[in-house]
């Protein structure tokens, strides 16, 4: 079905094109290096989030030893662990500074005028369901209203989003840690969380490696099999194989390998230049990676192969082709944790195959927790539909050309 | 008698209530020269492409070898050769690699180098096809619908564009070719390529075969017949003046007038002292025997070139 020469020929002609060579290889490579050297303090240093906490169980106005006592336990854990998160390691700021405030007008307007990325209110009755979680649970079980902590965000705002989902770990984190004083299990243990953000776990330049090589994975299928396609159409290149014996499913598997092994170049140079400057980078290597690798190369090559089969002309396909990369590549959440924004973009990742590959490989590599990890199925089942509807499509546009 | 390599019976091929070819029929047999001639539009392309299996017929049969065939399967493209009008090629792609990849769709090809060194183009192995100049490419072209070694051979209009060397240089492969017993089938619309090359021409109109025959045959038609040809500038009433003279017929196209004359003294004297009297300068005047292109004009009254 493949035919080798074809492939190959196909392979060495493409590395003389000396636009291929800029977008395929110089563009993505100097991206990435530019914006790791731009944005290299984010790995080191963490995020830093401004959070105003208004505490309504009386915490602040009690004494040192009543602040001990066993009534004020919950609120204890939430102020030790929140002190925890706001010491910073040496030489690089903290997670979260809390200020503290009065009352809840204060609180939003401080988060209304930006100054807080969130506002955090512990209830007035939250030692009490905390008490009585630890001390009933056992008996009521799910009778047992749970201490609730509110977390107020800037709908909209996608740095108050990405403090929230950082605050709901750490209140994760809290829940464990208040099961582990008092030796119940408040929830479930087998589940572990991270802190996201912190510069142990995090690495922005293993983010962005993802990044880019998915952006050079789209641009290959998007760009290059598109107009490959619309091209050999309209200028008659198809029609002077179609007077030889070679078969066309041989000719669209020759451009799909010549095109895959294009990427793998891409791939291992990028990877290659992140770990000689970042130290990053081979994880992408890992099989269940790869699988997702495979997946955002079926994508974007049925991508291609709809936009080259709708074209009449490789001018055609090359916008066809801009109009769909762009919203696939800044509604793809590659160069910034997705979400929180509203409805409409919301809707538009989400129906984007781009943010779940992204999703799951970063999760599969530990780069940063999936927000959809107990609905994994999700991390496939986008982009399987993207790939099934765009061959479809492609299959029935050109079996009507050829009739 | 031979067997013919292909035998076309009375196709047709219609596009919504266009007859694009209509009832054409031809028979091609080894080491001939066979040639479609007809203006722009006339059907030459689309009967090729029919032939090729590029596009289905709407009626009438095909037959290559002796068998009758409802579409051109591999076992027949194995066997033929084609070089399309206006070949384009893969961007970046060497001479060398161009040939080698058509060589790779067949089951047994030439030695790659052998062709290329039979279309001339050995010192531009490694040149990229983009670079080559217009008749290098149409050389090109031809070397890689020879890379199966065909026994037919369509070349559809494989000098248009070329300059009078390149032209030359695509003939004389021509003619080495059919030496080598190969049939080829030509489309053209120059009437001296179909003149010097073809054993056999079918002139094409409106998707029908007009007349046919070897170009002498055709020629002989108009044997009682001279043309003269001049340049100057008549009007409508000289026109109807020279149609009134004893001739056949008269034309004006770009400043050229064409008369066909079976009484070419008469018609001569005519002529010169329409120009005397108009004050009208008679250049560049010729007196010729017929040839291919004013059979076309003798049967359509229309030039191959409108």
């Amino acid at each position: 079905m493949i035919n080798r020469t074809l492939t190959r020929i196909r392979f060495r002609s493409s590395f003389r094109d000396p636009e291929m060579k800029l977008w395929i290889f110089l563009f993505p490579t100097l991206l990435y290096l530019i914006l790791s050297v731009i944005f290299v303090n984010i790995g080191a240093e963490g995020f830093h989030f401004r959070v105003a906490l208004l505490d309504r169980t009386g915490w602040n106005d009690r004494s040192a030893q009543d602040q001990e006592g066993i009534m004020y336990r919950g609120s204890q854990i939430l102020h030790s662990v929140f002190e925890e998160i706001s010491q910073a390691e040496e030489g690089k700021k903290p997670l979260f500074s809390f200020i503290v405030v009065d009352n809840e007008e204060e609180a939003l307007e401080m988060l209304r005028m930006e100054q807080v990325s969130l506002y955090v209110e512990i209830p007035e009755d939250f030692n009490l369901r905390f008490n009585q979680l630890v001390l009933l649970g056992g008996f009521m079980g799910d009778r047992i209203a749970s201490p609730l902590v509110h977390v107020h965000r800037i709908s909209a705002r996608q740095f108050s989003h990405t403090a929230g989902e950082v605050m709901e770990q750490v209140l994760r984190g809290i829940n464990l840690e208040a099961a582990r004083q008092v030796q119940w299990d408040l929830i479930d243990m087998e589940r572990q969380y991270e802190f996201l953000g912190r510069s142990e776990d995090f690495s922005y330049a293993g983010f962005l490696l993802i990044s880019v090589v998915l952006m050079t994975i789209l641009m290959v299928g998007v760009f290059y099999m598109s107009w490959h396609l619309a091209w050999f159409r309209s200028e008659g290149v198809l029609k002077s194989f179609q007077v030889t014996p070679m078969k066309p499913v041989s000719f669209i598997i020759s451009l799909v390998v010549e095109q895959f092994f294009t990427i793998v170049c891409a791939i291992v140079l990028l990877v290659l230049i992140a770990n000689l400057k970042d130290q990053v980078g081979f994880g992408i290597f890992h099989p269940r990676s790869v699988a997702y690798l495979l997946l955002m190369v079926l994508t974007s090559m049925t991508l291609g192969t709809l936009i080259g089969a709708v074209s009449k002309t490789a001018k055609a396909s090359e916008s066809l082709s801009q109009f769909v990369f762009f919203p696939l590549l800044f509604l793809g959440g590659l160069f910034f944790v997705g979400g929180g924004f509203a409805g409409p973009i919301q809707w538009a990742m989400n129906a984007n195959p781009m943010t779940w590959i992204g999703y799951g490989i970063r999760h599969e590599l530990g780069i940063m927790n999936s927000p959809h990890a107990d609905q994994y199925y999700l991390h496939f089942l986008v982009p399987l539909i993207w790939i099934a509807v765009a061959l479809g499509i492609s299959i029935q546009k050109i079996r009507v050309e050829v009739k | 008698m031979k067997q013919p390599v292909l035998h076309v019976k009375n196709i047709y091929k219609y596009y919504d209530q266009v007859r694009a070819v209509d009832g054409v029929s031809f028979e091609i047999y080894p080491g001939q020269v066979f040639t479609l001639l007809g203006p722009n539009g006339a059907g030459k392309t689309t009967t090729l492409e029919i032939v090729e299996g590029l596009r289905r017929k709407d009626k009438g049969s095909i037959e290559y070898f002796g068998r009758t065939l409802e579409r051109i399967d591999e076992s027949i493209k194995e066997r033929i050769g084609v070089s399309l009008q206006n070949h384009e090629y893969m961007p970046f792609i060497q001479v060398r690699e161009a040939v080698e990849m058509m060589a790779s769709f067949f089951q047994k090809p030439l030695p790659v180098d052998d062709l290329i060194q039979t279309v001339s183009l050995s010192d531009k192995k490694r040149h990229l096809v983009d670079k080559l100049s217009g008749g290098q490419k149409q050389r090109l072209t031809i070397a890689c619908a020879l890379v199966n070694d065909p026994d037919i051979l369509f070349l559809d209009e494989p000098t248009t564009g070329l300059d009078p060397h390149g032209r030359r240089n695509i003939w004389d492969l021509i003619q080495s070719l059919k030496a080598k017993g190969k049939a080829i089938v030509l489309t053209t619309h120059y009437m001296e390529e179909a003149q010097i090359l073809s054993d056999q021409v079918c002139i094409m109109d409106h998707g029908k075969i007009i007349a046919s025959g070897s170009p002498l045959q055709l020629i002989q038609q108009l044997e009682e017949r001279s043309y003269i040809e001049c340049s100057c500038d008549p009007s409508e009433e000289d026109l109807a003046l020279f149609r009134s003279w004893d001739l056949e017929r008269a034309y004006h196209q770009d400043g050229t007038v064409l008369i066909e004359t079976k009484a070419l003294t008469s018609t001569l004297s005519d002529l010169f002292d329409w120009s005397k009297e108009k004050g009208q300068e008679l250049a560049n005047i010729t007196v010729r025997q017929p040839n291919l292109e004013d059979v076309f004009l003798h049967l359509t009254g229309r030039s191959l070139r409108e």
